[in-house]
């Protein structure tokens, strides 16, 4: 099996959710979108575009109302195996200590403490996070240190798919390189397929092989990024990429921002 | 984490230590084949032959043969007759009032020793319950505060009627027998009486004090002027200073009605007696022998009810000669039971197959004393009980 | 400094206290109904010994009694109350279905259920299950009577469904859906999120159920047939105007109080500790 493979396919997906305010709001419609294995996809679009959606699909969180999502050729009827998940925020377990949270999917799998201590100590030193934060919970952490332990703790399970829900964007600026910094390094030493969604345009040029646009609920744009890596933000070849980028946001994303 | 996991483990061993303990009572007493029957009482010297037959075991065994030999004290006897055992008694004191008749409506207890009012209250309400003999008659008082200007019935009438402010009366509960006679006497001297103190025209006001309470606090308080109670109730209030005996209860008019007033007696299901007719017949000669006993011994009878009931010898050597202790039915308790038929009926007090009954009809459905007559006839045979 | 600070401290606390004794010492000269501290201080240094004036057993062995029967009825309680509360709290049908009875039955005092309780179990008991007519050789057992416990049951059980109940309503989905992309099962979603995220709840109820399972012993101690216990030995006091055992049981009573509420209160502050503090 070359790398070539897909690894996750969403097609036609369409998500229509009914709340008492209001009927119908459609959070997909006709959604497609192909990422091949060890690819780093960036999804870029508004506030309500269905970024969160289909990242939800994607985990078996939630189902299309029409079309489908195919995770390593398997259509999602669940949680899959062999997929991580690091949100936003306030998605680590206040109850547990740093280092329990980390081991957290190895202990839902039945793995010994001993080894599954190891092996979280081992990924918190690759996320950079310092051995004496092990014992700590989470409201005693920082911001960016939260974030490194949720990125931590999906990738303690060596899952070969990694959703990522907007996971920077709470932190301050210099956190934020970091934390890109750190989950380039983790990729490009695991190779794992990424589907990474945001709405900073910048990040999404930093970190991606391909940025898609998303509006609407549908893709509008799917932009190549043939970067070298690690990118200079400053550079010319950095800076054209962004305003191609946000020349596609421009024209497909309507004045009002494209709020749904 | 270890330490919470040692203090819960050691807290565990020491409570099983604990249930291990109290449960254990050393060398296990013998199991026996006889039936095994419950016997409600309510724990007062007016059940005083019971006690004195339990604590007396000995004496009983080397005087009549028929005796209870103690299994466990207080709570369980054997009842030997002539060396065979009849019954495994189980004592439970359930408690005064309606709680007996309806612990035996439930199943609880197979036999019962209580008040005749509320056994006859359960039997019109179709629970089949039969007064197998009494156990003890009067015993019942109105108390007055100790500096009270009351000195006896003809002054407490006089301050009834013509006192500046009503007396208040408490009473331990509504079909108490001290209460039901104390309201026909009062019926009797034209005194209105109610039991709502704003009520303008009650010349006696009566509070319940609540069956389980005693009238010691209101008394202390002053909330109320007196009360009416049985022993020893009554000797409890006096021996702490809190009232005095106006008038037993027997003395009230009408004149002569309440002499031998019934108050407490034995009773059963017509089950437990088709079952148990041998038992229950060696618990009635036992029963009248230590009646029998109570009445010729009168400092072994205070004895054994302040060794059992744990009130003050003061207390038991005040109330147990004022109650008269009767288990031989005699024809003046039967005219006594057909009293309160006559006065159940005025207050319509049975609701159920006594509503409309003749005094009669209702002793000769409530009283089955062919076990009891028979049983003292076998004493006597022996000579083991005097002539009545 | 750190001295004087503690002293003041004490002597702070102790002005009630004292002030209690106070008047109590006032109340009980020429009382029968207020004993003197004299005489229940004389009761409480005999706690093993069987009263002289009072048909009951000891003190220690009352208190023994209580303590276990609350144990048996908070315990089964504990055990039942927090799987329905966890039921209510997270399934819309259950929620519907026994919420309002809860709700109703929690406001209706305990001890209104005594006489439905005596009509139901009368006087058996574990013993009396387990041994029949032997019931009796079994004193502890015996002792641990279901109409009482069936009591204390209803009493502590409402607290701790609805708090349970309420802390389960409120686990974030966001933990239940991290858990479940790590693959958790709905048993692990349940033992690793739900639990521990309704912990502080549960042990709040706990902490409510258990002050009213104490409190309602006492009364539920004066059931017909009863023999021991603390709420017992009041009772009899009552009946036999001896007072001072009534306050020594109320001193015992208070005591016991406070230390199942102190174990209760050092559960709730480990349970809780991951919870940042409000500053």
């Amino acid at each position: 099996m070359t790398g070539e493979h897909e690894a996750i396919r969403f097609e036609n997906a369409s998500k229509c959710f009914v709340t008492p305010a209001r009927p119908e709001v459609w959070a997909l419609r006709g959604f497609n979108l192909s990422c091949l294995a060890r690819q780093l996809t960036c999804v870029v679009g508004p506030s309500g575009c269905g970024k969160t959606t289909l990242l939800r699909l994607a985990a078996g969180l939630d189902f299309p109302t029409s079309g489908r999502v195919l995770m390593r050729g398997r259509p999602v009827d669940g949680p899959p195996d062999g997929v991580g998940l690091v949100s936003q925020e306030g998605t680590l377990l206040p109850w547990r200590r740093a280092l329990a949270n980390v081991t957290l999917g190895l202990e839902i799998r039945g793995m010994g403490r001993a080894e599954r201590r190891a092996a979280a100590r081992a990924v918190l030193e690759r996320v950079h996070l310092a051995r004496d934060v092990e014992r700590s919970y989470p409201h005693e952490l920082s911001g960016g240190m939260r974030q490194r332990l949720a990125l931590a703790r999906a990738l303690c399970p060596n899952p070969r798919i990694l959703l990522m829900d907007e996971p920077f964007a709470s932190v301050d600026e210099p956190t934020r390189h970091h934390l890109q910094g750190d989950l380039l390094g983790v990729w490009a030493a695991d190779g794992q397929t990424i589907l990474f969604v945001t709405h900073s345009i910048e990040e999404a040029v930093y970190l991606a092989d391909r940025v898609v646009v998303m509006t609407f609920g549908r893709t509008v744009a799917e932009i190549p990024v043939p970067l070298p890596r690690p990118r200079d933000r400053l550079s010319q070849e950095f800076i054209d990429l962004l305003l191609v980028v946000r020349r596609a946001f421009a024209e497909h994303v309507d004045e009002k921002g494209g709020d749904v | 984490m270890a330490r919470t996991r040692t203090t819960a483990a050691a807290l565990f061993l020491a409570g099983v230590a604990a249930a291990v303990l109290t449960g254990c009572q050393g060398e296990p007493p013998a199991k026996t084949d006889a039936p095994s029957i419950k016997l409600g009482h309510v724990g007062h010297d007016h059940h005083l032959a019971l006690y004195v037959a339990a604590l007396e075991g000995e004496r009983f065994k080397k005087d009549y043969g028929v005796y209870l030999e103690e299994v466990k004290p207080k709570e369980v006897y054997d009842l030997v007759d002539g060396g065979a055992t009849l019954a495994r008694l189980n004592f439970i004191k359930v408690g005064g009032g309606s709680r007996m008749p309806a612990a035996m409506s439930r199943g609880e207890i197979e036999v019962g020793l209580g008040g005749v009012v509320p056994v006859a209250k359960f039997a019109d309400g179709g629970q089949p319950l039969k007064i197998l003999c009494p156990l003890q008659t009067d015993g019942d008082m109105l108390v007055m505060q100790k500096d009270s200007p009351v000195a006896d019935w003809a002054s407490f009438v006089k301050a009834a009627k013509e006192g500046e402010k009503p007396l208040t009366i408490g009473y331990k509960a509504p079909v108490a027998i001290a209460k039901l006679v104390f309201e026909r006497a009062l019926v009797a001297e034209g005194i209105a009486y109610g039991y709502d103190a704003t009520d303008p025209k009650a010349r006696v006001i009566l509070v319940n004090f609540g069956s389980e309470a005693s009238p010691i606090p209101m008394m202390e308080t002053r909330a109320i002027d007196g009360f009416v109670m049985n022993q020893p109730g009554v000797a409890v209030a006096v021996a702490k200073g809190l009232g005095k005996v106006v008038s037993e209860l027997r003395d009230l008019p009408p004149k002569g009605k309440w002499i031998n007033h019934p108050c407490c007696c034995i009773c059963a299901t017509e089950q437990t007696l088709q079952a148990h007719r041998d038992a229950v017949k060696g618990l009635l000669k036992v029963i009248l022998l230590a009646t029998q006993l109570i009445n010729t011994n009168q400092d072994l009878a205070i004895d054994c009810a302040t060794r059992w009931t744990k009130y003050d010898l003061a207390v038991e050597k005040d109330s147990v000669p004022t109650i008269t202790y009767l288990a031989e039915p005699t024809d003046s308790w039967v005219t006594g039971m057909k009293t309160w038929a006559e006065m159940a009926k005025d207050v319509e007090l049975f609701t159920g197959k006594y509503a409309d009954a003749s005094p009669e009809a209702f002793v000769d459905d409530l009283l089955d004393l062919t076990l009891v007559r028979e049983a003292a006839r076998e004493l006597r045979e022996k000579g083991l009980l005097k002539a009545s | 400094m750190k001295a004087k600070r503690w002293i003041v401290r004490v002597l702070l606390g102790a002005i009630v206290p004292v002030a209690i004794l106070v008047v109590w010492h006032v109340a009980s000269v020429g009382s029968v109904v207020v004993p003197s501290i004299g005489a229940v201080l004389e009761v409480l240094a005999h706690p093993l010994r069987d009263p002289p004036a009072l048909d009951s057993t000891s003190l220690a062995s009352g208190a023994l009694i209580s303590v276990l029967r609350v144990v048996c009825g908070f315990g089964l309680a504990a055990v039942t109350a927090i799987p329905i509360g966890l039921l209510v709290g997270r399934s819309r049908g259950a929620m519907d279905m026994l919420s309002p009875t809860m709700a109703a039955a929690m406001v209706i005092s305990p001890i209104a259920w005594i006489p439905v309780a005596i009509i139901a179990f009368g006087l058996s008991s574990p013993a009396t299950a387990l041994y029949g007519d032997e019931h009796w050789r079994f004193g502890l057992l015996d002792q641990l009577r279901f109409a009482i416990v069936a009591v204390i049951w209803l009493g502590a059980f409402f607290p701790i469904a609805l708090n349970a109940a309420g802390g389960a309503k409120r686990v974030r989905e966001a933990h239940i859906e991290a858990a479940r992309v790590l693959g958790a099962t709905r048993r692990q979603v349940l033992a690793k999120v739900i639990l521990p995220s309704a912990a502080p709840s549960i042990v709040t109820g706990l902490r409510v159920g258990g002050g009213i399972a104490w409190r309602v012993i006492i009364a539920a101690e004066i059931f017909p047939g009863t023999r021991g216990g603390l709420g017992y030995m009041i009772a009899t006091a009552h009946e036999q105007a001896s007072y001072e055992y009534a306050f020594a049981s109320i001193i015992v009573i208070g005591a016991i109080g406070l230390v199942l509420d102190g174990m209760l209160r050092l559960a709730e502050h480990r349970v809780g500790r991951w919870q940042p503090k409000e500053r």
